[in-house]
């Protein structure tokens, strides 16, 4: 017999002998093995349906998230869209035209207009009359102490 | 068992065979991978890596109170792939019919077989979604960003525009590019085949960096009052050409340039101007380009003209600082002077102003004067003066395409030459040239750089880089600038200028008239006329030029360019919150014309109207009535009761 001939039937008779042995163990722990397999079983079935379930879920979310995206999208080109409209109609021939043809408005005549003396720190406006240089071209030394005393009028305000 | 010989040799054979296999194959990936590695490595990294451009918007352009000149809206392009468009006909009709365009047209550019061709260009979503649901095959859209200016027309040669992928082409937009266009960003990653990430390959995103907003130091309402001026004034002069420039003395600020024709920076290629578009339509294809550029050149900076008399301010300057005339020095103008041989007459020769001071001299607008000041100050004094008031270069502003004046090489001034550059003859400069010139004779003798852009601010709002008002030198001292004022005043008060007076505003100018050269001749019938001005004269808030060129219905710029400039003027003073401040005599005129507005609250409307008549006021009611009756009483009236008013003003009353 070759050696090669030899290891065969060697490995043929241990398997055979651990055959008998493991045969012997698993007819005692038959009984348990069914329950426990079915448990095994649903536990990996659940994990699946569970995974999947998750992934659906997060599928959805995703949809939804790229839904929202594509609304924030169309949205953003609505302002844009608004903005640019907006910008067009900020134009003054539009604002005069508008003011003037629409509503009516005439243009103020300078005796009409108000400048506001802002920078003088005092709320007071002055309204462009003819009589209003008039009366500060007569004002006197008494009449100056007497429009001082009425411009700290604001002290009490 | 034993084995025989053949099946020795045969088990021999076979090792040898799959040895020879694996040397060859171990050979091969010595290749691959050591010799080749580098190659193979790099055109994998080509294949797997993904340079996706990220695109930077374009900055904004806003005006000085930050109204947007031109900002970015998102368009869209059609393109069609002729190979796969299954159906042309229905395809092109369906197309055509939602973009209005022709059917035919569309048909015949897909039947070419080009390939890829463009269909439409710069579409809106609406338009895009109604293609889209059609669902036609070999039809895709691309999105685009494309400039918009919500403005139009107006500002066209101070914003300019740009190309259709954005790029400036023309006006700030050119000039600041390199703030506008910004940073394109970049995402490289390493994918395979069907564009997922690969484990261990590169993810790295370099956001774009946007383009900056550029803050303009124009104003959009006075850029406005100025277009709306310059094309009464083209409907009423039918001029070729009328250019204006506003500018704030004190800082160099622009704060408006218009020019006319001009054009829209939306559709930059179609001329606004009805008889410029007829010409445009009989171009040929070859001409456009040419015809396109010369639509597009900002003349203001662009192109030069002589001055004409305006220019005598400045002769008046030189010779006010180098002390050889004040103002009150006395001439005798006897129609024409003498100039090595050569008659230099005045536009009145024929009734010479006779004895006159040199303010009453400005005033005449007197020709002699400014020659005999120009041969006295010399040329090389002159021409000292010429470059301190920047006419000898290029004001630096910030627009592309600026001109420097032209002059004469000092070596062939000869007194002739002097004495016609002395009033605004003979030599050439830009209008920005003159008005920043004439702003530092209104800015103490200080002379300032032009200045368009006063900021840089970043999409969150935040000013990032200001620009501030350039001091170039001192040209002339502060007593001359004052008497220039005074002087400047006189001409509006009692000399040509009159057309400006402004009741409660010292306004201060000079007019001016200049022939063209044409076919190098003066041209009598073709003239410039212009107005330069400065007003407040005791505290100049703006110094503004308005020329006109080639008017038809009158050559002198008292007649056409002045009554033009004073309606910018008042306008512009009055959103500029410049209070008027009447002189005594303003106000006896002004109280001579007004009236004082009488009480009608509580009267029958009938007899309120016709009280308000009988005061010379007109009247308005509101609510519009047809008929009125004795129930109709008056509720409220405006202007309320005692109010001054201007005759012919209208009184509201409101009626039950």
């Amino acid at each position: 017999m070759t050696s090669l001939a030899y290891k065969k039937y060697s490995e043929y008779d241990f398997t055979d002998i651990k055959i008998e042995e493991s045969g012997r163990k698993i007819v005692k722990k038959k009984s348990f093995a069914a329950p426990k397999l079915f448990i095994v079983i649903a536990l990996i079935g659940g994990l699946f349906i569970s995974i999947l379930f998750g992934y659906a879920a997060i599928s959805e979310v995703k949809y939804q998230v790229y839904e929202h995206k594509q609304a924030m999208d169309d949205l953003q080109m609505k302002i844009e869209k608004c903005n640019i409209e907006l910008e067009a109609m900020n134009k003054t021939s539009i604002i005069e035209d508008k003011a003037i043809n629409e509503l009516g408005m005439k243009v103020p005549n300078r005796q009409q207009l108000v400048y506001l003396n802002a920078n003088e720190g005092v709320n007071e406006i002055t309204r462009v009359s003819i009589a209003l240089p008039i009366e500060q071209s007569d004002s006197g030394f008494f009449r100056n102490i007497y429009s001082s005393i009425l411009s700290l009028g604001f002290i009490w305000d | 068992m034993a084995l025989s010989k053949s099946s020795k040799q045969r088990l021999n054979l076979t090792l040898i065979i799959v040895m020879a296999i694996f040397i060859l194959l171990a050979v091969r990936l010595i290749k691959v991978q050591i010799i080749d590695g580098e190659k193979y490595s790099d055109m994998a990294v080509i294949q797997q890596t993904k340079d996706i451009p990220i695109p930077a918007q374009r900055g904004e352009i806003l005006d000085r109170n930050l109204k947007k000149l031109a900002i970015n809206m998102t368009l869209y392009n059609v393109w069609g792939d002729t190979n796969r468009i299954t159906s042309p006909e229905t395809s092109s009709k369906l197309i055509a019919d939602i973009l209005d365009l022709d059917s035919k047209a569309m048909l015949d550019k897909i039947s070419a077989g080009k390939g890829l061709i463009s269909i439409g260009k710069w579409i809106d979503k609406d338009k895009i979604e109604e293609i889209d649901s059609l669902n036609l095959e070999g039809v895709w859209f691309t999105e685009v960003e494309r400039r918009y200016y919500p403005l139009d027309a107006l500002g066209a040669f101070v914003i300019g525009h740009t190309t259709a992928d954005n790029r400036g082409l023309a006006g700030v937009e050119l000039e600041l590019n390199r703030y506008l266009t910004g940073l394109s960003g970049r995402w490289i990653r390493n994918t395979d085949v069907l564009g997922r990430q690969l484990p261990f390959g590169t993810d790295k995103y370099y956001g774009a960096q946007d383009g900056l907003n550029v803050i303009l130091t124009i104003d959009e309402v006075l850029q406005y009052y100025m277009e709306q001026v310059i094309e009464k004034g083209r409907e009423e002069l039918g001029a070729k050409k009328i250019m204006a420039l506003m500018m704030d003395p004190k800082t160099g600020d622009i704060l408006a340039m218009a020019s006319y024709p001009d054009y829209n920076p939306n559709d930059p290629r179609i001329p606004v101007d009805q008889s410029q578009l007829d010409e445009y339509i009989n171009l040929e294809e070859n001409e456009k380009q040419t015809y396109w550029n010369q639509l597009w050149r900002n003349p203001i900076v662009s192109d030069t003209y002589e001055p004409g008399s305006t220019f005598k301010l400045i002769t008046s300057a030189m010779s006010l600082e180098e002390n050889i005339v004040r103002p009150d020095t006395k001439f005798y103008a006897n129609g024409y002077i003498n100039v090595a041989g050569t008659i230099i007459k005045c536009w009145r020769y024929y009734r010479p102003h006779g004895e006159e001071t040199l303010t009453q001299g400005l005033e005449n607008s007197c020709n002699p004067v400014f020659v005999e000041l120009g041969l006295k100050l010399g040329k090389e004094k002159f021409y000292k003066y010429l470059e301190a008031f920047g006419f000898m270069e290029k004001t630096g502003i910030e627009l592309p395409g600026e001109s420097s004046g032209l002059t004469l090489p000092i070596e062939k001034v000869g007194p002739v030459e002097l004495a016609t550059m002395s009033f605004g003859q003979g030599l050439s400069i830009t209008p920005i040239q003159l008005i920043t010139a004439v702003s530092a004779i209104a800015n103490d003798g200080r002379l300032m750089e032009p200045r368009l852009i006063s900021g840089l601010a970043d999409n969150s709002g935040h000013v990032v880089e200001t620009f501030e008002p350039v001091f170039k030198r001192q040209v002339i001292s502060q007593s001359t600038s004052m008497e220039m004022l005074l002087m400047m005043e006189s001409v509006v008060f009692n000399g040509s200028g009159k057309e400006a007076y402004i009741p409660g505003y010292r306004v201060g100018g000079k007019t001016g008239t200049a022939q063209k050269i044409v076919n190098g001749v003066y041209d009598d019938d073709k003239v410039i006329a212009s107005f330069i001005g400065v007003a407040p004269v005791d505290d100049p808030k703006l110094a503004i030029l308005l020329v006109i060129d080639e008017p038809e219905k009158s050559h002198f710029g008292s007649l056409t360019a002045t009554p033009l400039a004073k309606e910018i003027i008042e306008k512009s003073l009055i959103h500029m919150s410049v209070e008027p401040r009447y002189t005594e005599d303003e106000l006896e005129i002004i109280k001579k014309e007004s009236v004082v507005v009488p009480d009608v609250n509580g009267m029958v409307a009938r007899d309120a109207i016709e009280t308000i008549t009988k005061a010379g006021l007109k009247y308005k009611i509101e609510p519009e009535i047809e008929t009125l009756d004795e129930a109709h009483t008056v509720l409220e009236q405006y202007p309320y009761a005692g109010y001054e008013a201007q005759k012919g003003y209208s009184v509201i009353i409101y009626v039950e």
